[in-house]
Formats: structure tokens, C-alpha cells, sequence
């Protein structure tokens, strides 16, 4: 990971120094996973952006976790009642199967 | 008089918009209901309610002035909370990634979601996000008839923070919302403590305030109440 955050960084700054030498004040953020170079400058009138993102793994924007095996188990232990739909069964509407008519022959 | 309380959900095993009627009825009394139009649903309860029975309305007390600092303090800046805090009912096969821990519960087993919306706003290069954060808790009476509640889950979702901003908003995210288990557990013992001297015979759900007259309307995923008997 120490070998991919440096890459990041070492690209990070090379792309910032080339939109340097193309007069874009480019800013960087780097963190442990990722390296982003940004710039805006005007050019004849129109705003011209630039983005490079460089990255080592692929983000999840969904995510969960528990209470620790020993926690969880701990308390389990002490539960005499809790709330639960498990005693009632629900009953689902299946449609009543009719007997396939017989062909004709 | 006991109350028989009849709910009617849109979506299968008790979730979702839920219509609701109490019906007052004497011990030994049918209790009718004659509702000619429910509408589309997909599941149905029925519970007999005791007169002794005691309700707990979970938003109203979770949206408490301490709780809702703690919240924001949890997320340190990262995320904005937008919403109020709300508590549903969510039966254990549907808690997100469930399936990573087979057993912890069953299938019908209920855990309250304890859950907010929240707000990321990013730099120009990449979209804002919005999703929620999720704590689920399993309330219980231990074998004294004492009532607690643990938090044995938590999630987070979000749309947005597309196409560069994901991973720090994921990693704030996950940064923070762990830690809210200990902070969450920490202002629900003190709640909790309020019935220390008090023992019960049961504990159940019941979906939205837990009137025990009328009718109405309540999205069971949001609002629950608990309920319990005193012994």
C-alpha cells in the first residue's frame, strides 16, 4: 500500500507540474488510496476543466459491520424475549392450481 | 377492555406502508372488523392488546436533543444529518449483507432501524451525495424480566459523490459510523435505565405510535413503537 500511495503522489505531481507548464494552477489531494489533480482557467471566454484521478482500488458506496462475536454472543446469552414475527406464519394467496383440461383427442 | 389491533403492510413479511385499525372489544366479545377496501397488501398482523400493556414511542425519544448532538458529533463534518432520526421495524433477512453472518439471527427475527439521512456536499468535480446511515438494535427482556437493548448492526448507502469523491466520502463514512454503536448503546442504556426497577412479562413492536383507538396509516420501515407488559 506504502508503494501505491507513493506512485499516486509521484503521478499526482508530475501531471500537476505539466498543467503548471500549460499555466492551470492545479490543486492535489492525496490520501492513503487515491490522488486527485483539479484546475480551472479560463480559456477564450469558456471555462476549461481538468480532472485526473488516480486510484488503487474500487469504492463501495454501500457498507455494514456488527457488533463484535464476543459482544453479540454476550448478549444473546441474556435474551429470555424478544421481539420476533417467527410464531406467526404468513400465509401467501396461491392461487388454487385448476386441473389442466383435457385435451381433445 | 382489550384492544385487537389488526395491520395490513404493501409489502411481504410486514413491511412497508402499513394501514392499521384497534378495535376496543369485551373479554369474551368478538372484536370485527368490516373494512371493505384495504387496498393492495401483501401481509397482515394481529395482535390482542392487554390493557396493562405499556408503549414506548421510539422517534419522539430518539429525536431528543442529546441524541441528535451525539449524531452530528459523530459525523465530525464529514456528512450533514438531513432528516430527523427514525425508527422502523426491519425483519433480520432483510438487514443489508445478512448474509455474512448466517445464524446471528432468524429470518423473522425483528432489530429496530435506528436510522438518518444525511448529506455530502464535494468539490466542483464531483456530484453531492445523500443516503442513509443505519444502526440496528435487538431490544430484549432477559430472564428477569428486565428490559435492555443492544446495537448488533450498522450499514450506510449513498447515491452521488460520482465520478472521484466515492472513495473519501466511503472512507469517511466508514471512519465514522462504527463508532456510533458505542455512542448510540451509551444514550440507550441511559434511557433503558429509567426501567431498571421494572420487570415484564413480554416485549413486542407494534407498528407506528401504538394508538389504541382509530385508525390510520404509518410506514412500518420508520416508525415503530415498543411495547411491553409489566409483571
Amino acid at each position: 500500500m506504502e508503494r501505491s500511495s507513493h506512485l499516486q503522489a509521484e503521478v499526482v505531481k508530475r501531471i500537476q507540474e505539466c498543467l503548471k507548464e500549460l499555466g492551470f494552477e492545479a490543486e492535489i489531494r492525496l490520501s492513503t488510496h487515491e490522488g486527485i489533480v483539479h484546475a480551472r482557467k479560463e480559456m477564450d471566454g469558456e471555462c476549461v476543466r481538468v480532472v485526473a484521478h488516480i486510484t488503487d482500488r474500487e469504492v463501495k458506496t454501500a457498507s455494514s459491520g456488527s457488533l463484535n462475536f464476543e459482544s453479540a454472543r454476550g448478549r444473546l446469552a441474556r435474551v429470555a424475549i424478544r421481539p420476533t414475527l417467527a410464531a406467526q406464519t404468513a400465509t401467501r394467496f396461491v392461487p388454487k392450481q385448476t386441473d389442466p383440461k383435457e385435451q381433445c383427442e | 377492555m382489550p384492544v385487537l389491533t389488526n395491520y395490513w403492510f404493501s409489502d411481504t413479511d410486514f413491511r412497508g406502508n402499513t394501514e392499521f385499525l384497534n378495535i376496543g372489544h369485551c373479554a369474551g366479545c368478538w372484536a370485527w372488523i368490516n373494512w371493505s377496501n384495504i387496498g393492495s397488501t401483501d401481509s397482515t398482523l394481529v395482535w390482542e392488546r392487554e390493557d396493562r400493556e405499556v408503549v414506548v414511542d421510539l422517534p419522539p425519544l430518539l429525536n431528543a436533543s442529546d441524541i441528535l448532538n451525539a449524531v452530528d458529533g459523530l459525523l465530525r463534518g464529514s456528512a450533514n444529518r438531513t432528516s430527523g432520526i427514525k425508527a422502523g421495524w426491519i425483519p433480520w433477512r432483510y438487514v443489508p449483507e445478512h448474509e455474512s453472518d448466517p445464524g446471528r439471527h432468524a429470518d423473522l427475527d425483528l432489530l429496530i432501524r435506528i436510522f438518518f439521512n444525511f448529506h455530502v456536499s464535494t468539490p466542483w468535480y464531483c456530484s453531492d451525495a445523500d443516503g442513509n446511515i443505519s444502526y440496528y438494535v435487538v431490544p430484549y427482556l432477559d430472564g428477569d424480566g428486565r428490559l435492555a437493548a443492544y446495537v448488533d448492526w450498522w450499514s450506510y448507502d449513498y447515491d452521488g459523490g460520482g465520478p472521484f469523491c466515492t472513495g473519501a466520502i466511503s472512507d469517511a463514512l466508514d471512519s465514522a459510523v462504527p463508532g456510533g454503536m458505542s455512542t448510540l448503546q451509551s444514550m440507550i442504556d441511559a434511557r433503558l435505565a429509567f426501567f431498571a426497577d421494572r420487570r415484564f412479562d413480554t416485549l413486542y413492536l407494534l407498528p407506528g405510535n401504538g394508538a389504541r383507538s382509530g385508525g390510520g396509516n404509518v410506514n412500518v420501515n420508520e416508525h415503530v413503537s415498543l411495547a411491553v407488559i409489566p409483571r
